[in-house]
């Protein structure tokens, strides 16, 4: 086994490619979201209710619906992103732990609630 | 069909929810399930879906300007994630046989402690002696530094107290799963009490770990077509915004302010478990 103690620059790409990988989620999610909500909004309105070229948009549902499955799916990203950035440091225990916590996260998942 | 200001007042509730949670590194569940239930006439079952989402919008918006910035360790998370997450799932896995008023008793008296812990703490997290290196916590890289925006510096740390930050974060995961409050809230105090982090490190860290724990449970809710877009969809919107604001907040804030926020919210997880520990649910 090499040396677990990761050179300074190694981990400082971790950290950012992560945080980068967190922003472009945010800003995915909020983009949706925001589009799905004002949709949503719009659709509610008597004068709009029955626009014929809002219908196929059906109350902005598909864009929070998307919106929501990005946030949902962050997490779970992020671990998969880090732990194989871990692997590429050669920092090989804390990939592993990445692959620990993603099986506990399906068992959970498969458990159903883990947390309320 | 509520009104548009009941509506708006929610809105705000969320991004208030995102803001704080971003800052104390909690999920944002203490303001967004009393503003549905109580506000927005939403009953529980349906609000509880929206608080996890909740809890992930806030890890996620938080977490992406922390971890860039290396305020959020990303090391010490992974490591305690093993904790939290199969913390969370024994909690699932045993509710029906282990004693959770006991348990949140302890968890009461704890929470008082770390109020006694955060409120001696120093003016600044630069006042606290520095603290022994645990082998393992160098062996896995965990030791680290951020740069600390309103001091203009940069603070190196190192982490202490694996194997009890270690125990704290699996029962807090077990909480979590046991009773889904202040999972956010206990992180941080486990951080603080064993593992000796810098506040912000802490609360940080905490906001990046969150999202985790909670992603497993929404999405078996997703699953199950228990989540609502036309309700889950807005509070997540307003809660990633105010998480947003709240990173910009972080960088301007001194740790003594971090510790007066995160006094009276403290206080208030230790009262709900040490009343649930008495009187029972």
């Amino acid at each position: 086994m090499t040396d677990e103690t990761p050179p300074t620059g190694a981990a400082v790409a971790v950290e950012r490619w992560v945080g980068n990988f967190l922003r472009v989620a945010t800003y995915v999610a909020a983009t949706l979201l925001g589009l799905g909500v004002v949709t949503n909004l719009a659709s509610a309105m008597p004068d709009l209710r029955d626009a014929a070229w809002l219908a196929p948009l059906d109350r902005g549902l598909p864009l929070l619906r998307s919106g929501l499955v990005v946030l949902l799916a962050a997490p779970v990203l992020r671990v998969m992103l880090a732990g194989v950035l871990f692997l590429r440091n050669r920092e090989r225990a804390t990939a592993l732990l990445c692959l620990v916590v993603l099986a506990i996260m399906a068992t959970g998942y498969i458990l159903g609630a883990t947390h309320r | 069909m509520m009104d548009a200001m009941t509506t708006l007042l929610g809105f705000i509730a969320f991004v208030v929810a995102g803001l704080l949670g971003s800052l104390l590194g909690l999920g944002g569940g203490i303001i967004v399930i009393p503003t549905l239930t109580l506000l927005l006439g939403v009953d529980m079952h349906r609000a509880v879906g929206a608080g996890i989402v909740a809890v992930i919008a806030t890890s996620i918006a938080a977490a992406s300007t922390y971890t860039r910035e290396s305020l959020a360790n990303i090391r010490i998370a992974t490591f305690l994630e093993v904790a939290t997450t199969s913390g969370a799932v024994a909690g699932a896995l045993l509710a029906a046989h282990i004693p959770g008023r006991a348990l949140s008793f302890v968890f009461g008296c704890l929470m008082v402690y770390s109020i006694y812990s955060v409120a001696r703490g120093g003016r600044n997290d630069a006042d606290r002696p520095p603290v022994e290196p645990h082998p393992l916590a160098t062996r896995l890289g965990l030791h680290g530094t951020y740069h600390d925006h309103q001091r203009g510096e940069r603070v190196a740390y190192n982490v202490t107290g694996v194997g009890q930050g270690f125990g704290v974060m699996w029962l807090a995961g077990l909480m979590s799963g046991l009773l889904g409050i202040g999972s956010g809230a206990l992180k941080v105090a486990g951080l603080d009490l064993a593992m000796r982090l810098p506040l912000k490190v802490s609360t940080a860290t905490s906001n990046l770990m969150i999202g985790v724990t909670a992603a497993s449970s929404a999405w078996y809710y997703y699953a199950h077509g228990l989540l609502e877009p036309e309700l889950d969809g807005p509070v997540a919107l307003g809660v990633l915004i105010g998480a947003r604001l709240g990173t910009v907040v972080m960088a301007r804030l001194p740790a003594l302010w971090l510790r007066r926020l995160l006094l009276p919210v403290l206080a208030y997880v230790a009262v709900t478990m040490l009343y649930r520990g008495v009187v029972g649910k």
